[in-house]
């Protein structure tokens, strides 16, 4: 692991970064960039691809080099700040992959979300018994407003009755990720993918 | 963490800065472009090694018209270890470049009066005696040495 670098030289490093100081970028990557690599792999150890992880460290050093007045050293230490600077563009890149992956997926693991007819039911309104529409109906809704294919994998593993973190994070592309990370990641592409079908008139039974 | 470790990283990270133009690394690429070199022929040239390209990559581009241009030039030398005076004139060279390109189209006379004005201007500067000279700080007069 690297040594973590004093914060007495952070704080020079980071007035001579705002002065304009032309040799302070190459020490500051001298300094931070082995720790915040180390950090991330810890953070990210089942991602499985390192090159993301150098390039999204590298990323954030060079983006603050050229940015000091973004930090604020009285608030944070600067490998702290970095690391959250990194995880962000690493999420984004993972996100980038999870869309990029979700086009390559073969249509015929779409046209499963069919077999889902069943879990599906319109929404009553409150107050008011209403005929429940042709399932076919609402299914073809779904089909037309939920293009991308991995959202139309996530609803068929929701319309299964899926519960687990597991498969929807492969779908997603994010199983190197912690499992904690895995859980909010998921949670919250579901709690998206619940209120589109929501405004289509459709929700989604949980199992009991 | 292994010194080549470390030496891996800041190569990486200096091949990542090409694509930003605050730092040298955009200038020594264009350099590279310009004069095919490859990055032991452009080490050498200026006077150091392969490894310290990256950190010549990581400092800051200085600017060419700044008041602060040679003296940033020579820290910069001095810290990584490189003939200053070549160093700036590969920074004036890929400096121009990027300028023509940038600039909006005139018409040819009124380049060509330019280049020519520029020329002018250059000549003097490679014995002027503020230019910045020598590897690290230090005299060496081979200025008009051209790249290989």
């Amino acid at each position: 692991m690297g040594a973590l670098p004093e914060e007495v030289f952070e704080r020079e490093l980071h007035q001579r970064l705002l002065s304009g100081d032309p040799v302070a970028s190459q020490e500051l990557a001298a300094a931070f960039l082995e720790p915040l690599v180390d950090r991330l792999r810890t953070k990210f150890q089942r991602l499985g691809d390192e090159t993301l992880v150098l390039d999204a460290a590298t990323d954030a050093v060079l983006g603050y080099a050229e940015r000091p007045s973004q930090f604020n050293p009285d608030k944070l230490r600067l490998l702290p700040y970095l690391v959250m600077s990194a995880r962000g563009d690493l999420l984004n890149a993972l996100e980038r992959r999870r869309r990029q992956a979700g086009r390559e997926i073969p249509t015929d693991r779409v046209e499963d979300l069919l077999d889902a007819r069943n879990s599906l039911r319109k929404e009553a309104d409150p107050g008011e018994r209403v005929a429940v529409p042709d399932l076919q109906e609402v299914v073809g809704r779904v089909r037309e407003t939920i293009t991308d294919p991995v959202d139309r994998q996530m609803v068929y593993l929701m319309a299964q009755g899926e519960r687990r973190t597991e498969p929807f994070a492969a779908v997603l592309g994010i199983a190197g990720l912690d499992v904690e990370q895995q859980r909010r990641i998921v949670k919250r592409h579901k709690d998206r993918l619940k209120k589109r079908l929501a405004r289509l008139g459709v929700e989604l039974r949980e199992p009991s | 963490m292994s010194q080549a470790e470390r030496d891996r990283l800041l190569a990486w990270a200096a091949r990542r800065a090409r694509g930003r133009p605050a730092f040298l690394a955009s200038d020594l690429a264009a350099y590279q472009g310009l004069h095919q070199l490859d990055e032991a022929q452009l080490a050498a040239w200026l006077g150091c090694t392969a490894r310290s390209l990256a950190d010549l990559a990581l400092c800051r581009r200085p600017a060419a018209d700044a008041p602060t241009f040679r003296a940033d030039v020579e820290q910069i030398a001095a810290h990584v270890g490189v003939h200053a005076e070549r160093l700036a004139r590969l920074l004036r060279e890929t400096g121009t470049v990027v300028a023509l390109r940038t600039a909006p189209t005139r018409p040819p006379t009124e380049l060509g009066l330019l280049l020519a004005a520029r020329d002018r201007q250059d000549a003097p500067a490679s014995t002027s005696p503020t230019e910045p000279e020598g590897k690290g700080g230090h005299a060496d007069n081979d200025a008009d040495e051209a790249p290989p």
